[in-house]
This record gives C-alpha cells, structure tokens and sequence, in this order.
C-alpha cells in the first residue's frame, strides 16, 4: 500500500498533465484555465484515492481468505497426522485468530502506521470498533473459536476436527459477506 | 508494630536427582536460635493495615515526569522503582528511577530529575548514597529489573529509559560501573518493563526488554492535546495513532556481554505493540521459563519457550492475549500467582480507565481463561487507571492475596466532575478468601487512603519483620513507602535462594507444603508495572507451626527438598553442586541475620 500511493499520485498528476494538455499551444489561455486543470487533476486523484481503498478492501479481504485456507489446511492434517495432531490445532488456532484480529502481528503494525497517517482501518474511527471485516461480535466468535481448537487436542477425533472446520466456515462467510 | 527480628537458618539443602528418590537422604534445616513466640491464628483474617512512612524513612526524592499538562503521552507513563539488596547486608534498600520535569509554556526541560539509591540502615529508615554508589543518571528514567547478570554474586540493575538504557554492574564494594553500552543492552528506544531470566538453560541471565513507542524529544516538546476524552476535555494523544517501539530480547554471551537475538529467538515484535509490562515465568510448569508482555492497546504477548531458548508467541490463541470478550485491552501491569491454590500461576494484567483488569486463570498447557468478571474484578477495577501490581500474602493466612497501584494519565479529569474520575486515585487491595478476591481496599489503613497518581509498585520486607511493605512510585511525588501494620496472624517464611554463584537464583520454583497446604512461588526479575520486587520468597503459613516439605527447583533442573522446616525466619538455601545431588551435604550452622 505505501508504495501504490505514490504510484497512484504520481498517476493522477499525469492524467490531469495530460487532459490540460490539448489547450496549451496557440491559443490564448482561458481565466480558468489554471483551476480548471486543478480541479482536474483533483478529479483524478480522488478517483484513485477511492479505488486504492476499494483496493485495500479486496486486499484484506485476499489476507482473510489466505488465513482462512491455511486453518482448514491445518485441521484436515490435524484429522490425518495424530503424531502432529496438536501442533497442527496450535497453527490453526493461530490462524483464526488473524482471521479474529483481522490480520497477523504484520499487518497489525501496518494498520498503526496507517492510523498515525490519519486512515484508520476501523469501521468506526472514533471508537476504533469492528475491522473492515470482522465485527467486534464475529472477532468474539472467532477467539472463542480459536480457544477450542487449540484445546481440542492429541485424542480430538475426525468428527470433532471436521466439526471445528464447519464452524469456523461458517463463521468466516458470515465476516466476509457484504454487511 | 511488634517488630520480630527475623532470624536466618543457613541450610545447604540436600539436593535429589528427583522427588522419585524418597528413600535418599535428607538433610534437616540447622536449628534456629530462638523461636519467636506463635501468635494466636484468629478464625476470620484481620483486615490489612498499611501506613504511609516515606517521608519519617528518607525516601524524599521527587520522581517528576513532564509538565503539569501532561501534552505528551510520555509525560504520563512514569518510572518505577525497586527493593534491592545492592550491598548484600540482609537488609532491601530501595532504588528509585526518575524523569525530567518540563515547563509548558514555552515547553522546554526544566529539570533532569536523577535517579536515586537508599541504603537500608536497618532501623527503618535510609540514607541517600546515590552520589557514592554512582547510579544517579540524568536520563529520562522509564523502568527497572535487577539480577546479577554477569554471575558474580551481586545483583545488578537495568534501568530503561527514554533514551539508551543503562546496566549497572554491581562491584561490590557498594559502588557501580555503567556498562549498558559495553554489554550490548544500550538500547536506545523508550524503554519500559524489562526482566532478566535465563531463557536457555545455560546458566546465565537473558534479558527482555519492552519498548513502548517510537518518538523523540521534539515530539515531545511540541505535542499538543488533541484527543477528546469522553467528549468532555482535551487530553494528550496516543498511544494509537503513534507507531509502537520494537521489544528486545538479549542473549547473554556469558562473558558479562550480551547480543541482540530478538529475531533468532523467535521474538520478533512484527506488531511493533506498544510493550510496557514484562513478566517472565514459567507458565506451563515444564521447567523453562515463558514469557509475556502486557502491551497497550494492542494484544498482550506470550511467548512459550521451546525448551532450546527460541519461542513461540502463542497469545493470540492461548487466551492471554486478548480478554474474555475478544478485546486487545490497553495493558501496563503484570503479576503472576496462584490466586486458587491449584499450582499453577494464574496471569493477572492492569488496563486502562473506564475498562477492567483482567486475571487470566491458568488451565495448563498455556491456556488461559478470563475470569475476571467471575472473580468481581470487573465492577472495582472499571473506572480506575491501573498501573503496578503484585500478588503477596499480606495476611499470612497462606495465600496470596493481590495489590494495584492506580493513577490517570489526563490531569484535565480534575476539571471536569461529571467524569467522576480523578488524576490522583486510591491503590487496591483485594484479600484472597478462598480463592475469591474480595476488595477490603478502603479498610486496609490509611497508607492505602493516600490518592496519587501512581505508577511503579515492588513489594519486600524492608523493616525485616516478616510481613511484605509497599513501595509506590507517584507521578510528580516522592514515593510511597507502605508499611505493613496487619496485625499479626498466621506465620510465616522467607526464601532467599542462592545459585552456585551466591545470587538470587531467578527463575527458581519453591513449593511449600504445611498444615495442609501447598503453596507455590517463584523467583523473579521484572513484572509489576517498571519495577522490581525484592529477590527472596515470602510465604504467608497461617496456623502452620512448621513447613513440612520444601521443594526446590532450580534453574537448569536441580531440586532440593528440605523437610521440617521452622516457621517466622528467613532461611537462606543454596543451589547444590553438580554431582552433590545424590548424597546431599550437611548443613552449615545457622547463622544470624545481620
């Protein structure tokens, strides 16, 4: 993301270079010619500064799906691999809980510099509630959830494990659904 | 106060391969001198009794931290301070970490408040030996944790700071050697919490350190209050918004230097959080000590060791890392105790204002279970803003009962009644009654009525009477020195547990039994919130007339176990030698205290 900005900035500045562009030469300059390719230029930026966040959106929405595949991944060796079984459940765990905290200690660090920036990753900036995804009630579903598995541990049978795996589907369609 | 003259029991305990050994050897403790007369165990505990005694101590010097606005959140974090043996006469001298003070208006630093060591003269009161020892430093002081990292035989203090931290290597001649930047532990971030444990098994002691947030002076000086607190006044900003500080965690290369093995070690803080309190303990009971952080504001880290000095962070599932309701919580303080008697230390962490501490019952395994509204904590603990805090048995009804120290951080409260807060607040002390935390905070005396802003707490015996004391640090304040007047109950002992080395063995486990019970502790640097506690045990043992067993496990696996052991002293046992684990050694004679 911090690179895209620049890129993205740099991008609207030419396109508003380029549309002034037709009415330098020869002619003689309009009054409004200066803040017609301001405003322009304006124009363009702010169509990129809401694609880059439409973009963020799919970004941490991809992150989540990401988190989401590795867990399932994990319970089904958790269900084949009884010798790892345990820290198989611990990884899982782990990833839904970056599914419950809307991303991993990464991306937590990046959401810190994003606020310090004035762009909070929050729904509600003010009272720093539910991520773009999870909702506060979804996140508290998803720690519980976390708790479980990593408690189900070394004698969880099949059937436990694929239950756990149902919910946490469950669980995550429901976060990532359009509100 | 009836004042008891403790009274050592020097005992070379007989060390076991393993408790599987029953039929080994045991070595009695050396008898005591004198018994001091048994006191009456009542059937209902008496309420604590705690009395405010700094000033008539010497313990004079104000910790300042900022200007009067408190504009930047640096101003609002305060130092902490520790109960330290630095001269090895027996007796807890204090050492007290200081600020600087600011102006407002132009904002610009005032005054560069110096740290600050007491020696403990032994008739309860101390005298300034700063300048002589060489400890004094005029940087902005954060944190504190003692150990004797370099194996020498005396304890030695890490001082964070605001700014390069500072190691002071005790040479034991009652004087210091800075040596932060020679060892490697220089770090110059805004430290905070730090601890020293051996996280390899190698015998010697690592060190954690936790940052808190990435600034600098010009930022500081020219912040401004721009938050709105409760829609009612401007207050300073952060920490959210502010990007978090990176923890450190040193390795010790056994040659009194250390280096930075944060990411070999598995304990890279890629969430940059905003760390504040260390606790470094052995949380699963498997034998290697663990470590969590408590950060503000974002989730708190536990770190399992993998038993070959790398960890995991498993926070995010195991329990601890968020509280019971899915929330990051702004984290300061932290302790660990068995608060149910079930052996395993439960994690108890202070927040923030208008939210709840949190204590975390240990199920084993590292997993952990908020029990905090179960227990009570949720309705008392909601709209103070807590800080130190430590488990002890106050009563000696043999339990531990909890103390939180309490202080805001927005001064600007005090001009606004309707928020029903205060800059300066009352400190808790919740009394162990089965297991359940009962608050008898506005009936444990008048030292515990005293309103400050606090910060920094450690809990030892200074007057040596028996009973833990109180040490507070207060914002803009000198500190607060809370003798323990409970009037006396049950027995009790203390533990100072010696390594082969002759220093306090961090990291080493007791388990006592008597009357019975069974109570665990353990030997630690760091916790609390920037503060450091005295290096010694103390066990409260209620009607218990003798320990029937004691067993010791120290660092890098070597018990003890000692059987029938004498009440109300202070027993000293020492580490066995490699290869005098079988046989066990004869004790020396007792000797006394000073």
């Amino acid at each position: 993301m911090r690179n895209l900005i620049p890129a993205a900035i740099l991008g609207a500045t030419m396109l508003g270079y380029q549309a002034a562009r037709p009415q330098a030469p020869n002619a003689a300059p309009k009054t409004d010619s200066a803040a017609s390719v301001a405003a322009s230029t304006y124009e363009h930026l702010a169509t990129a500064i809401i694609e880059i966040e439409a973009t963020e959106d799919e970004l941490v929405k991809s992150i989540l799906i990401g988190y989401h595949t590795a867990a399932q991944n994990h319970l089904r060796a958790a269900a084949r691999d009884a010798q790892g079984r345990v820290g198989h459940l611990e990884a899982a765990a782990a990833e839904v809980a970056n599914i419950a905290n809307e991303g991993d200690k990464r991306i937590q660090a990046i959401r810190q510099r994003l606020a310090k920036a004035g762009h909070t990753h929050n729904t509600d900036a003010e009272t720093k509630e539910d991520y773009m995804f999870v909702t506060n009630k979804e996140k508290k579903g998803l720690v519980a959830l976390a708790a479980r598995i990593s408690r189900a541990g070394a004698n969880a049978s099949a059937a436990d494990l694929e239950g756990l795996g149902a919910e946490l589907s469950r669980l995550f369609e429901s976060a990532i659904a359009p509100e | 106060m009836n004042r008891l003259r403790s009274l050592y029991a020097v005992l070379l305990a007989a060390g076991f391969p393993s408790c599987s050994s029953p039929s080994a050897p045991e070595t009695p403790p050396a008898p005591a001198a004198s018994t001091p007369a048994a006191p009456a165990v009542p059937a209902t505990p008496p309420d604590p009794h705690f009395v405010e005694v700094a000033e008539a101590a010497g313990l004079k010097t104000v910790l300042y931290c900022g200007g009067p606005d408190k504009d930047h959140i640096l101003e609002s974090v305060g130092s902490g301070a520790a109960f330290v043996d630095y001269d090895g006469d027996g007796r807890l001298d204090v050492y007290l970490v200081n600020a600087w003070a600011l102006d407002e208006e132009p904002s610009r630093v005032r005054l560069k408040g110096r740290n600050a060591l007491y020696r403990n003269r032994g008739d309860g009161t101390f005298e300034d030996v700063t300048a002589r020892a060489g400890v004094s430093d005029e940087s902005w002081g954060c944190g504190v944790s003692a150990a004797d990292y370099d194996n020498d035989g005396k304890v030695d203090l890490y001082v964070t700071n605001f700014g390069p931290n500072r190691l002071y290597r005790n040479r034991g001649d009652g004087t210091f050697e800075q040596v932060a930047e020679k060892a490697g532990v220089a770090d110059p971030g805004w430290g905070a919490g730090s601890a020293f444990f051996d996280a390899d098994g190698d015998g010697d002691l690592d060190l954690y350190v936790a940052n808190y947030i990435d600034t600098n002076m010009d930022e500081v000086l020219s912040a401004r209050r721009t938050i709105l607190w409760r829609e009612k006044v401007k207050v300073l900003a952060g920490p959210f918004g502010l990007r978090g500080g990176r923890d450190r965690f040193y390795r010790n290369n056994g040659d009194g230097t250390f280096r930075d093995a944060t990411d070999e070690a598995g304990m890279t803080d890629t969430a940059e959080s905003y760390g504040l309190g260390v606790l470094a303990s052995d949380l699963d009971d498997d034998g290697d000590v663990d470590v969590y952080v408590a950060n503000d504001s974002n989730p708190n880290f536990l770190y399992r060791n993998n038993g070959d000095g790398t960890f995991t962070e498993v926070g995010s599932w195991s329990g601890a890392g968020l509280n019971g309701e899915g929330v990051a919580q702004a984290g300061m303080g932290v302790d660990a105790g068995d608060v149910d008697g079930d052996g395993l230390e439960d994690v108890f962490v202070t927040n923030f204002a208008q939210d709840t501490a949190t204590l975390y019952h240990n199920e084993g395994g590292l997993l952990f279970n908020d029990v905090s509204g179960a227990q009570g904590l949720k309705a008392v603990t909601y709209e103070a803003l807590k800080w130190g805090c430590s488990f002890l048995d106050v009563d000696h009804d043999a339990d531990v009962d909890l103390v939180v120290v309490n202080g805001h951080i927005y001064p600007q409260v005090d001009q606004v009644p309707e928020l029903h807060e205060s800059y300066r607040q009352r400190p808790f002390f919740f009394r162990n009654d089965k297991g359940r935390l009962t608050d008898v905070s506005k009936r444990a005396g008048p030292g515990m009525q005293r309103a400050v802003s606090a910060r920094g707490l450690a809990v030892g015996d200074y007057d040596d009477d028996g009973d833990l004391d109180l040490l507070v640090t207060a914002i803009d304040s000198p500190p607060l020195l809370l003798r323990n007047d409970t009037p006396r109950k049950g027995h009790w002992l203390k533990l100072r547990l010696l390594n082969r080395h002759g220093s306090p063995a961090v990291g080493a486990r007791a388990v006592l039994k008597g009357a019975g019970k069974s109570q665990t502790r353990e030997l630690r640097s760091g916790s609390t919130y920037q503060s450091q506690s005295a290096l010694e045990l103390h066990f409260g043992l209620g009607a218990a007339t003798a320990v029937e067993t004691l067993e010791v496990r120290w660092p890098g696996g070597r018990k003890s176990f000692v059987r029938d052991l004498k009440v109300d002293r202070t027993v000293t046992l020492h580490e066995p030698e490699a290869g005098a684990t079988a046989s066990g050694r004869a004790p020396t004679p007792e000797t006394p205290s000073r």
